[in-house]
Formats: structure tokens, C-alpha cells, sequence
């Protein structure tokens, strides 16, 4: 019968009623033909019971202080808090229009400058075409030489 | 007249007056867990304290209907771990999880009950000897486990470990504890 006997690691999870239900079912009845596991599962609820027991009698009170002692560290670090919001406020523009102006600065200097040609391509090809002929043509440096008659691949699909 | 606005360095009613509430309620009972989980009464103060500006400060987090007392065990819990961590400087080993169930016909002494005796006698200081010779997550275990008779579900979540762990230490806690009671007993008082 030695076989069936539930180990104490099962009879503390059985006590803290933590086994699968089968299981707990099977050392519930081995529990009630089996004297020597009744002893060992009596055993760990007293164990249970004892420190239960002791925790009772060892009840003790607030220690004197205690509960001031939490005011005040809840109300300094309310008081705290507020202190840094305010300081947050208040520093809130002495801090943000310097890092605001170092940021465009930095975008500027980045980027080459709000004046640097945004789109330097073709697009404005035929605008130069027109005016740069129109003024070859009135200038007496011109030489009367041709334009090329394709400048871009804009011009091309015009 | 309008009522003035509350000042801003000043927390609300509200949250001043949970704060009292909880600390009138469950002051004395947070203590004593904290007590029972450090083994020293400055160690339990500092706990409680720290405890209690966790409760102000996450004041609006608590959910009505739920049980203020499991929070704020769960917040000594969580503070002692931290500490425990602290003052090793370094995180907790997990005990390997070798709690599977053995085949039947354990090694354990059958039909001995060392414990039944301290049921009848004195017991307080021996009790309290066993439970300074425990380490302080073993003891974490079993005053959550067998004190506040706390599921293996909810102590591995308030510990932060899995319930294999919790398993684990609580056997060796009970039979850490059970060795040092029979100890006590057979030593000359």
C-alpha cells in the first residue's frame, strides 16, 4: 500500500487546496483508510493553524509617529509637486522660445537657408527659353546665333 | 460669492480623504503584514509608510467594489521584494521549479506530528524563531500562503514569480519550518 501513499508535497498543496480535483479527490479518500498520511495531513494544517495563531497573538499596534509620519510625506511631496509645476510653468517660455530658436536655426543652416532655390530644375524652362530669346534677340551682343530648339525634356512634351 | 479654486500644492478632499480613510482602515493590519513579511518593527514602519504615499499617489487607480486590503498587501509585497532585491544587489534566484509530482510513496516520516504539540503549548517565541530562520522569500510565501491564506495564483502575482515558484517555496518553506520547530522541541528550553 506503500505505493499510494501522497508525498507531503502534495499533502501541502492539498491542504492549500491547490491540486487538480482528481487528484485532490485521491488523497481525499486515501486520506480516510491511510492513519500514518491522516497524522502527516494533519500535521501541515496544524503547522497552517500554528502560524495563523502566532500571527494573531503577535498583532501589534501602529507604532506612535506612524500615521503623522505619513501625513507629512504625503502633504511634503503634494507640496513638492506643486513646486515643480509652477517652476514648469513659469520656466515653460523662458525655456521654449530659446529651444524653439535653436531649432530654426538649426533648419536653417540644415536645410542651406529659406532663400536657396526650392526647385531648380526644368520647370522653369520654357519661362527662360522665352525670356532668354526675347532678350538674345534685343541685345547687341546677341551674335543672332539659334537657340537650340530643345532645351529639356519639359520642352519636349510642351 | 464663487468658492475659490483649491490651491495647487494641496491634493484634493478626495484624495486626502481616502488617504486618512485607508490609513485609519488598514493601517494596523499593512503594518502587520509588513511586520510579519520583515521580522523588525523599523523595517514594518518604513514599509508601511512607503506603502501608504504609494496608496496617495495611485489613490485614483483603485477600483471601488475591489478589496482595498489585497492592494495593499500586494503594494507591501511588491516594496519588500524590491527591497529584498536592493539589499542583495542583485535580482532573486528563482528555486528551480523541481516541484513535480513525485510517483507515490514520498520520503517523508510518516506519523509524526512535531507540530500538534506546539498547537497545545507555548509556541510564540519558538514560532517566532522558526520564522526568523526562514529566508525572507521563503517567509514571503508562507505568510501569504498560511497567514493571509492567499491562493498560489495570487501570491505569484503579488511576489512576481510563477506558481510553480510559489509551489516550490512554499514546500521548502514548510519544511524548513518544520525542521526548525521539531529542532526547537528537542533542544533543552
Amino acid at each position: 500500500m506503500n505505493q499510494t501513499h501522497p508525498t507531503t508535497e502534495q499533502l501541502i498543496d492539498y491542504v492549500h487546496g491547490e491540486l487538480p480535483s482528481a487528484q485532490d479527490a485521491a488523497i481525499h479518500v486515501h486520506l480516510a483508510g491511510c492513519p500514518e498520511c491522516t497524522t502527516a495531513h494533519d500535521a501541515e494544517v496544524r503547522l497552517g493553524e500554528v502560524l495563523r495563531a502566532h500571527a494573531r497573538a503577535e498583532t501589534l499596534e501602529m507604532p506612535p509617529g506612524l500615521v503623522t509620519a505619513i501625513r507629512a510625506r504625503t502633504a511634503a511631496e503634494a507640496s513638492t509637486r506643486a513646486w515643480w509645476q509652477r517652476l514648469s510653468t513659469s520656466m515653460r517660455a523662458a525655456v521654449a522660445v530659446p529651444i524653439a530658436a535653436a531649432l530654426a536655426l538649426t533648419l536653417y543652416f540644415v536645410t542651406g537657408g529659406w532663400h536657396a532655390p526650392v526647385n531648380s530644375g526644368s520647370a522653369d524652362a520654357a519661362y527662360y527659353m522665352e525670356n532668354h530669346a526675347a532678350l538674345s534677340s534685343n541685345t547687341p551682343f546677341g551674335g543672332g546665333e539659334a537657340l537650340p530648339t530643345v532645351l529639356t525634356a519639359d520642352e519636349t512634351q510642351r | 460669492m464663487a468658492a475659490s479654486p483649491e490651491p495647487a500644492d494641496r491634493p484634493s478632499p478626495e484624495q486626502t480623504a481616502f488617504l486618512e480613510r485607508a490609513v485609519e482602515q488598514y493601517g494596523k493590519a499593512a503594518y502587520n503584514f509588513a511586520y510579519r513579511l520583515t521580522r523588525n518593527e523599523a523595517d514594518a514602519r518604513d514599509l508601511t509608510q512607503e506603502a501608504f504615499i504609494r496608496v496617495f499617489r495611485a489613490w485614483k487607480s483603485f477600483k471601488p467594489g475591489t478589496s482595498f486590503l489585497s492592494w495593499i498587501y500586494r503594494i507591501v509585497t511588491n516594496l519588500h521584494r524590491d527591497e529584498l532585491r536592493r539589499r542583495k544587489g542583485r535580482y532573486l534566484v528563482e528555486i528551480p521549479e523541481d516541484n513535480e509530482p513525485r510517483a507515490f510513496g514520498g520520503d517523508r516520516p510518516l506519523a509524526e506530528d512535531p507540530i500538534g504539540d506546539y498547537v497545545e503549548g507555548h509556541f510564540s517565541e519558538e514560532v517566532s524563531k522558526a520564522l526568523d530562520g526562514l529566508s525572507p522569500e521563503q517567509r514571503q510565501i508562507v505568510v501569504l500562503a498560511d497567514v493571509e491564506e492567499c491562493s498560489y495564483q495570487e501570491i505569484a502575482e503579488a511576489v512576481g514569480c510563477s506558481i510553480g515558484t510559489v509551489r516550490s517555496r512554499l514546500h521548502r518553506a514548510r519544511n524548513q519550518l518544520r525542521k526548525l520547530i521539531t529542532r526547537q522541541l528537542r533542544s533543552p528550553l
